[in-house]
This record gives structure tokens, C-alpha cells and sequence, in this order.
């Protein structure tokens, strides 16, 4: 992150310290992903807080927000941007000059991200957010290809036309010290080209990625898979489906934000492999329960509802073991009829479609379930 | 061109801010006579190799002090320049490059610890004859700036070396007792390699083993026992580039701000108690016995500079404690036991620092339930266990799980969730943070007819809770004296983390704060639990004033936050004020 001014080295002489957020982020930095870190990094803000540690308020913050956003529940950053944002305003000389407003705009980008997936939050307040961030974009002149690219990602779901327009603003768009890794941006460029259809434009972006030439960050190159994944299941190519979810599943670390990959490749499961669906939705759907990024509930359900959908037809029933109180139709032996469970899934699936249709003012969602139906029978 | 002047000395004032300032206490005086005569007698050694006859004899009359060593003596140009010379030191030469050769044989090096002995005399007066001279001088230095030097007469026969003769100031006569002296040579020269013997005696006063790691394990002990006063449980013998010497494992419980009470010598002459700077912060359960070389003193001799030498040093000592304690855990099980048991912060601090000690202690190493003392090793074996890391909390919740037979770890204590954490990292142990539903888990139902008789408490406080989405259930857990518990129902605690930020939002983030609370508005986020074994709930099942009920349940959901570790929000803050002053009569609020 580049952030912090490490010093780990340990000569055993360090003195007690009624706040020590240095040792406090050297020892969360070593827990695993996700919530044994997210509950550490909640514990060291209250500590920072108390202290009134300016610096480590922000950093425990911002730990927090990555933590969320790459490893849990993407909105639940979204509390923490906003209280970074309050306190970097009123404290700005608390971070060092350009690692702090590059932090400042990285958090903002993370607050904007996952509006996207809740579709209780305004398209206005969206808009406002966007605006806030073109400020700062102008204050501290960096973040505009950031800005395309989130310009884009929201506009996807609302019009693809401008969606990919802001795309080409995007790629146009110099590269600066808030974008992304070259390899995500790739897989951003896949999407938009799969949306539109155009197939060997999508090539064209991946070649690199294809051949191995590009390094990868940790979410990639599963986020190309995936858009290629969703491209084939919506066009019944599953010589390619199947290729592109097997590679996925591999890749795949059992963490929230995986759901997204969990759902494509059940879709994929329920004409290839239904023993290894089966494991997957029974592993995978505590991982839904209680998620406020609804997206990744969307596309694990639509999977799941495809998956359920499929098995129907070759059984009634299906032995999982979903956790008590947490699954509606909870049956205690653990016997489910196939149908019931795939008219669950739908309803569930359908009725985020709609939420989010509603907010975004177009028929998006529904006709993307509508297309994953459509290749059932 | 520029004018240049000289700083104006006050030698007067220096010698004051030395002896009052530099140095903690006028012992050290003995340590600079120490200091010098072995000094000469290494320079002697350099200029006659074959010579090994070295000494220093001590001489004490009725306030009277005659320090002898028989090494190089000094010449009258270094007379001069040594010792009328502030910051001037025979051994500076050497290190300015004038006499390069076994500069690292040399203590001191500043040239200003002779002036050390006017803490202890008005006069000090030196005879010294170098190697090189036929006769000898008599130099005589006052703490007022001035001295004197004249040779020593035709008649008197000055044998090689340097005699320094102080003599008491008023209040200093102990420092010329033989009981003192002898206190002072020990403590600071027992492990110089030079004799120090009393005049007219033969035994010397300052003795050590000669090689510590071939020295046994009982007479090392024996060492450890004379000079520290202390039957150590056990030694570790240390031996690497810097360190040489002993690791005594203390028989008793001692706490980590412990950082003296070790000796520790810099080329054989003690340099401090402290192990403040050489010793790792883990080290207060040992105390030691070290002589160092390679490594730098400060200006006082009262500490090491702090330079990569050092750190290597502390690397040195670390690797040797954990080698010692590699052996005991494969041959001498019981005894690691025993030591990590008395020892037990100590090694906690040692295996959050250190992986493979970690690896190494953990088994042994005890830990607080709500069951009381388990170890790691019955830890490891058992399962996982949630811990929470404020101990107010886990005295609040251990008798809640301990009601139901279910574990609750306490990682409230130094490095213990440190521990924890590490011991998920490493082994992939479920040792996890108390979450809600675990606490959930321990509550019990209450009887059907204690349901009855708190239906309308419950139905009161859901109503006056409803503002902060927060239900009322009954229930009876531990302590009777707990009147209630409150437990967010979703999983992170997210609705109060939304809430708090809501508070300090900026315009771009309050409505959208707002938008993500209402998309939870209508259902309770958290839960107040009621105890129906609390006195003072079953006395509010049976108020008739609704208003003061609802009065004291806000306070109990204040206190229950509190006491809960949840920060409090300013709207619970005004509240928690306005129903206390309700309760006291003042009802002139809005709520």
C-alpha cells in the first residue's frame, strides 16, 4: 500500500507504549483475510480513537475498507470511508502530503464501489458521491481513470451505451498512482466489450492475459474469467462455460466476495457436473446469509436457482446441509425437494432484480435473469 | 573574513556538572582508577610482550587512599597531555590512529575519569613513572583548574606505574574502608583479568570463573548464588563474538518493568546494572552475569551506545536463551514447565515475538478461562474456544457461559490475544473473538411462569427502546448481579457502525448512511436481554409506573453498552442524563 513507514525489526527493546498502532498493524497484518483481521482492525480503531491517533484512526480505517472490500462484504467499508473522510478532512496533515490524499481518493473510490450493489441507496446519492469525487479528483489531480472506470461499472447496469462510452473515456485516460492493476483494468475492458458484443475486442484485451505476459494481481485473472464465463452460459456455448469454470473454481478462496464466481459456475455445474454443484451450493450459501452487497447474493441465487432448476429434472430431492436459522425453508432432515429449493432461489433472485431495476431506472437485472432462464430447458 | 573565539571553560563548573551530573553516584571513582590501571598494564603488555606480572594493589590509611597498578606509567609530556587535559585520553591517541595496535584491549576512552575522584577528595595527587624513564614525577591536579608537576626527588625510588593518592573530603570517608572497597572492586571489577589485592594481602579480591561454559552447571550456580544472593533455578551458560558469561533463571515471579539487578561488563570492567539496552525486553525473568566486548559505552560508562554491534549482541543472547531452551523442552520437559509456569509473562512476550519459540512454548504456557487456569498444550486438544479480549467483559460473561458448561478464553491480559491470534495463524486453531450468537448461545429461557410475570416489563421496554431498534427479551443468565445484556443481532455490528458514522458524516456521506439504516428500519438490529434472576428485574415486573420503568430500562441499555464495550453514541449520551434526571424528578425533557 506504501502507506505506512514500516519499521518491524525487532531487537526485543521496544518499551510499553499505552498506544502502539505500528505493533498493533505489524500483528493484524499476519491474521488471515477476512473476519479474524476485520474483527482485529474494529478493535484497533476503537484503540486509535481513544488514543486520538490521528495517523493510525485513518490507516486502521483504510485497513478496514481493503479488508471488506477484497476479502468480505464490500458495503460494509462503506462506514469507515466516511468516517476517514471526516477526519482526514479536519486532519490532513495527520498522513503524509501524497500518500494521504491518495489514500483520501482510494477510500472515496471504495464508498462509490459498492452503491452499485445496494440497491437501497439512491441513483442520486450515487451521482452526488461521483461529484465529491471529481472535487477531489481536481484538488489533488489524480483519479480521473478511476473515475471512468467507476463511471462505467455503475452505468453498466443502467445504459450500456454510456456505460461503454465511459469506458472509452477510461482507456483514454492516463494511468496514475489511484488505477488499478493492469490486469483488472484488462478484465474491466473484457466486460464492457462483452456487453457489447463484440467478442474479438474482448480478445484483444485479453491476448496478454491469455499468454501469460501480464502479472496478476490477486483478483485477477478471475475477473476476465468470470466475464467470459457469463458470456458463454448466456450464449449456450458450454465447451467454453465449461473450460472458463473449471479454471474459476480452482482459483476460487471461499471468501463473500467470491460469490459472484461461486454463482457462474454453478450455472455451469447444473449442465456439467452436478455432484460438484451440489458441495458447492451446500459449502458456499452460508457464506450469503446476511450480506448487505446484494449483487453477490443476486449471482450466487441466480445460480443457484439455475443449479436447483436443472437437478430437478434428474431427482425430487437433494440431502444439504444448510445452517439452521438461517435458511427460511430450514428443513430439519435436510431433505429439500429440488423445485422447492429452485423456486426459492428465484423468488430470492428476482425480487433483488427488481429492487435494483427499480433504483436504476432500466430492465437490466430482470433480463438477466430472464437470459439465464432462458437456457434451463 | 570571519572572526574566530574560543569558548571560555569554567573548569570549576564542569567538574561540577561531571561529578553531579555525569555520574550517578561517587562510586564510580573506583571503577575510573579500575579503568586506567588496567589500561597501563595493557599498554605495558603492548610494549613488553614477554611481561604478564600485572596488578593493582590497594592501599587504605586513616582516610587515606593509595591505588597502584604496575603497568606503563606515563611520561611528563603525558602527564600534560593526559591528565590536565579534558576529553584528552592516552587511548584517544590510539584511536586517532597515533598507536593503532590493540586499541579494542583498551576500557576508557574519553580522558576525563580521573576527574571522577574529586567526588571523593579535594587533592588528587598521581606518581607515576613510565616504562621508558629513569625517574618518576609527582603530579598533583585541584578541583579548581590548577595542578602541579614536579619530579619526584633523586632519593625516592619510583618503581614503574602510577600510584593515585586521594584523600577523604568530608563526607566521603566510607569510600576509605576496606569493607567498601572491597564492595566496589567486586562490583565493578569482579571480572577484570588483572589481580586486585589489598596491600599486605595475598588473596584477591576479585575472582570469576574462568570459562563459563565449561564451568558445571552446580558451580555456576554457586557463582550465581555469591554474587547475586540468589539459588537460581537454573543457568545459561553464554558464549558468542560479544557475550561471555551466565543467564540465571530467576526462582521467583518478577514483572517486565524489572530491568536491573544483572551485572554487566564491558571488557571485564562492569559497565551497568541495566539490562535496559542489551537485554531483550523478555529477558526480566533472568538475571545475568555478561561480559561484552565489541560493543561501544556512552560518555558516562553507564550504558551501551545503541549501534549495530548492540543489536547483534541482543541477536546473540536471544539465539543462545533459545537454543538453552530448545535442549530443556526435548531432555528436560518438567523443568521448562516449571520455568515457564513461575515465568509464564515472560515467555508469553517471548513467544509473541518469536515464531519458533512460540511453536516451542505454547504447550506450556497457561491461559484464564472461565474454568480457570488451561494451557496451551489442553487448548490445542480440546477444540476452539471464542475469547474476549477486555477483561471487564470476560468477568461480566464467564459466569454467563460458565452456567451453561460452554469455555470462554480471557485475552485481556498482556500478549495473551496476541497469542490467540497467532495460535489461529499458525495452527489454524479456532480461537476466535466472542461473537454475538456464542453469547446468545449462553443465555437461558426463563420459566414459563417467569414469562408471564415479565410479559409487560418486556412489552415497556421493547416501547422504549424501539427509537434505538433495539428489542427486549427475558432471560436468566449469570451473574444475579447483571441486570442485562446487549447483543447486536447482525454479525459485524454493522447497523452501530453505520449509526456512529452517521454521526460525523459529511454532506456526501450522511444520506447515504441514512439510505443503508432505512433499508433496516422496521426490525431491531440488537436485543436487550433482561435477567429474571436479577433482583432488580424481578422488581420491575411488578412497577405499575410504566414511564419510571421505561426510565430505568434506558439506563439499563446505557449501562448494558457500556459494560458491553460498544462506544457510545451522543443521542444514548443525552439520554442516559435526561432519564437519570427523570428519575430524580425532573421530568422537563422531550423524549
Amino acid at each position: 500500500m506504501g502507506l505506512f513507514n514500516k519499521n518491524k525489526g525487532n531487537t526485543g527493546k521496544e518499551k510499553p507504549k499505552a498506544f502502539d498502532g505500528e505493533r498493533l498493524h505489524s500483528r493484524i497484518e499476519r491474521m488471515p483475510n477476512g473476519a479474524p483481521q476485520m474483527t482485529a482492525l474494529e478493535q484497533a480503531i476503537q484503540q486509535a480513537d481513544a488514543a486520538q491517533d490521528h495517523f493510525w484512526r485513518m490507516m486502521f480505517r483504510y485497513e478496514y475498507a481493503c479488508e471488506a472490500t477484497f476479502h468480505d462484504d464490500p458495503p460494509k467499508a462503506m462506514p469507515y470511508a466516511s468516517e476517514f473522510s471526516s477526519i482526514y478532512e479536519e486532519h490532513p496533515d495527520a498522513l503524509p502530503e501524497d500518500s494521504g490524499a491518495e489514500a483520501y481518493l482510494m477510500i472515496t473510490q471504495i464508498a462509490i464501489d459498492p452503491i452499485a450493489s445496494l440497491p437501497q441507496i439512491p441513483f442520486s446519492q450515487w451521482e452526488n458521491l461521483m461529484e465529491r469525487f471529481m472535487e477531489l479528483i481536481k484538488r489533488y489531480h489524480i483519479g480521473l481513470r478511476t473515475y471512468w472506470s467507476q463511471y462505467c461499472q455503475f452505468y453498466q447496469y443502467v445504459d450500456k451505451e454510456k456505460a461503454y462510452d465511459g469506458f472509452q473515456r477510461f482507456w483514454r485516460t492516463g494511468r496514475d498512482g489511484l488505477s488499478d492493476c493492469r490486469a483488472c483494468e484488462r478484465s474491466l475492458a473484457v466486460k464492457m466489450c462483452l456487453m457489447m458484443d463484440d467478442w474479438a475486442a474482448a480478445e484483444s484485451y485479453s491476448k496478454i492475459m491469455e499468454q501469460g505476459r501480464l502479472r496478476f494481481c490477486s483478483s485477477t485473472p478471475q475477473r476476465y474469467w468470470l466475464h467470459y464465463l457469463e458470456y458463454a452460459l448466456d450464449h449456450g456455448d458450454l465447451k467454453e462455460a465449461e473450460k472458463r469454470a473449471n479454471a474459476l473454481y480452482r482459483k476460487t478462496r471461499n471468501e463473500k466476495t467470491d460469490l459472484s464466481y461461486y454463482g457462474a459456475i454453478l450455472r455451469c455445474f447444473s449442465f456439467t457436473d452436478l455432484e460438484r454443484g451440489a458441495a458447492l451450493l451446500e459449502k458456499q450459501f452460508p457464506l450469503t446469509v446476511r450480506m448487505w452487497d446484494q449483487k453477490l447474493v443476486y449471482d450466487f441465487y441466480k445460480g443457484a436457482w439455475c443449479f436447483c432448476y436443472r437437478l430437478a429434472k434428474e431427482r425430487d430431492t437433494i440431502s444439504l446441509d444448510f445452517p439452521e436459522g438461517d435458511f427460511p425453508i430450514w428443513n430439519v432432515d435436510g431433505v429439500y425437494r429440488c423445485s422447492e429449493l429452485a423456486d426459492w432461489f428465484h423468488g430470492q433472485a428476482k425480487g433483488i432484480a427488481e429492487r435494483f431495476d427499480l433504483r436504476n431506472g432500466s430492465d437490466y437485472f430482470t433480463k438477466d435473469l430472464e437470459l439465464a432462464g432462458k437456457w434451463l430447458d | 573574513m570571519e572572526n574566530a573565539f574560543h569558548f571560555q571553560v569554567n573548569l570549576g563548573g564542569m567538574l561540577d556538572i561531571l561529578s553531579n551530573h555525569l555520574y550517578k553516584s561517587p562510586d564510580v571513582f573506583l571503577r575510573e582508577l579500575l579503568q586506567n590501571a588496567v589500561d597501563a598494564i595493557t599498554q605495558r603488555k603492548i610494549l613488553q610482550p614477554s611481561w604478564n606480572e600485572g596488578e593493582i594493589v590497594i592501599s587504605l590509611n586513616h582516610g587515606t587512599m593509595a591505588f597502584t597498578d604496575n603497568g606503563s606509567g606515563l611520561t611528563e609530556e603525558g602527564i600534560h597531555q593526559f591528565l590536565a587535559v579534558i576529553g584528552q585520553s592516552s587511548k584517544t591517541d590510539l584511536i586517532n590512529g597515533t598507536f593503532q595496535q590493540g586499541i579494542e584491549d583498551y576500557i576508557g576512552r574519553f580522558g576525563i575519569g580521573l576527574l571522577s575522584c574529586f567526588m571523593v577528595s579535594d587533592s588528587i595527587t598521581v606518581h607515576t613513572r613510565h616504562i621508558s624513564d629513569k625517574r618518576g614525577y609527582i603530579w598533583t591536579g585541584l578541583p579548581d583548574g590548577t595542578y602541579t608537576l614536579n619530579p619526584a626527588p633523586p632519593e625516592v625510588d619510583f618503581p614503574v606505574g602510577t600510584t593515585v593518592i586521594l584523600k577523604a573530603k568530608p563526607g566521603t570517608e566510607k569510600y576509605y574502608t576496606y569493607e567498601q572497597v572491597e564492595h566496589l572492586i567486586q562490583y565493578y571489577g569482579l571480572a577484570l583479568p588483572v589481580p586486585i589485592r589489598f596491600q599486605g594481602q595475598r588473596d584477591k579480591i576479585n575472582q570469576i570463573p574462568e570459562n563459563f561454559v565449561q564451568t558445571s552447571q552446580t558451580q555456576l550456580l554457586g557463582f550465581g548464588s555469591w554474587v547475586f544472593g540468589t539459588n537460581f533455578l537454573d543457568v545459561i551458560p553464554i558464549h558468542t563474538k560479544h557475550l561471555d558469561g551466565a543467564a540465571f533463571i530467576l526462582p521467583y515471579e518478577t514483572s517486565s518493568v524489572v530491568k536491573g539487578g544483572h551485572r554487566i561488563y564491558l571488557k571485564q570492567m562492569l559497565l551497568t546494572e541495566s539490562g535496559d539496552r542489551l537485554l531483550p525486553s523478555w529477558a526480566f525473568f533472568l538475571q545475568c552475569f555478561l561480559n561484552t566486548t565489541g560493543l561501544r559505552p556512552t560518555a558516562s560508562r553507564e550504558d551501551f551506545y545503541e549501534d549495530e554491534a548492540l543489536e547483534q549482541a541482543q541477536r546473540e543472547f536471544t539465539l543462545e536463551v533459545s537454543q538453552y531452551l530448545n535442549r530443556l523442552s526435548q531432555q528436560e520437559p518438567e523443568l521448562l514447565r516449571k520455568i515457564v509456569h513461575i515465568h509464564f509473562q515472560a515467555f508469553k512476550t517471548i513467544a509473541v515475538w518469536d515464531e519458533d519459540m512460540f511453536r516451542l512454548i505454547f504447550p506450556y504456557l497457561p491461559f484464564q478461562s472461565n474454568k480457570g487456569e488451561i494451557t496451551g498444550e489442553k487448548l490445542l486438544k480440546t477444540g476452539g474456544f471464542p475469547y474476549v479480549a477486555d477483561l471487564n467483559k470476560f468477568r461480566q460473561l464467564k459466569s454467563v457461559f460458565l452456567s451453561q458448561g460452554k469455555i470462554l478464553l480471557c485475552a485481556g491480559y498482556t500478549n495473551d490475544e496476541e497469542l490467540f491470534q497467532k495460535m489461529h495463524y499458525i495452527y489454524r486453531f479456532p480461537a476466535f473473538p466472542l461473537k454475538e450468537q456464542d453469547l446468545y448461545d449462553a443465555l437461558q429461557e426463563p420459566t414459563l411462569d417467569q414469562r408471564d410475570a415479565a410479559s409487560w416489563l418486556v412489552r415497556i421496554a421493547g416501547q422504549s427502546l424501539e427509537k434505538f431498534q433495539c428489542g427486549a427479551e427475558i432471560k436468566q443468565f449469570l451473574p444475579v448481579e447483571l441486570p442485562a445484556l446487549y447483543i447486536t443481532n447482525d454479525d459485524d455490528g454493522v447497523f452501530r457502525k453505520i449509526q456512529n458514522a452517521k454521526q460525523t458524516a459529511n454532506e456526501f456521506y450522511s444520506d447515504i448512511m441514512s439510505s443503508m439504516l432505512d433499508s433496516i428500519d422496521g426490525r431491531n438490529v440488537a436485543t436487550l436481554f433482561l435477567n429474571m434472576n436479577c433482583r432488580l428485574i424481578k422488581k420491575l415486573c411488578s412497577q405499575k409506573d410504566a414511564d419510571k420503568v421505561k426510565s430505568v430500562i434506558r439506563i439499563l441499555y446505557v449501562q448494558a453498552l457500556l459494560s458491553g464495550g460498544f462506544p457510545l453514541q451522543e443521542r444514548e449520551l443525552r439520554m442516559m442524563g435526561r432519564e437519570l434526571l427523570n428519575l430524580v424528578g425532573e421530568d422537563s425533557y422531550d423524549f
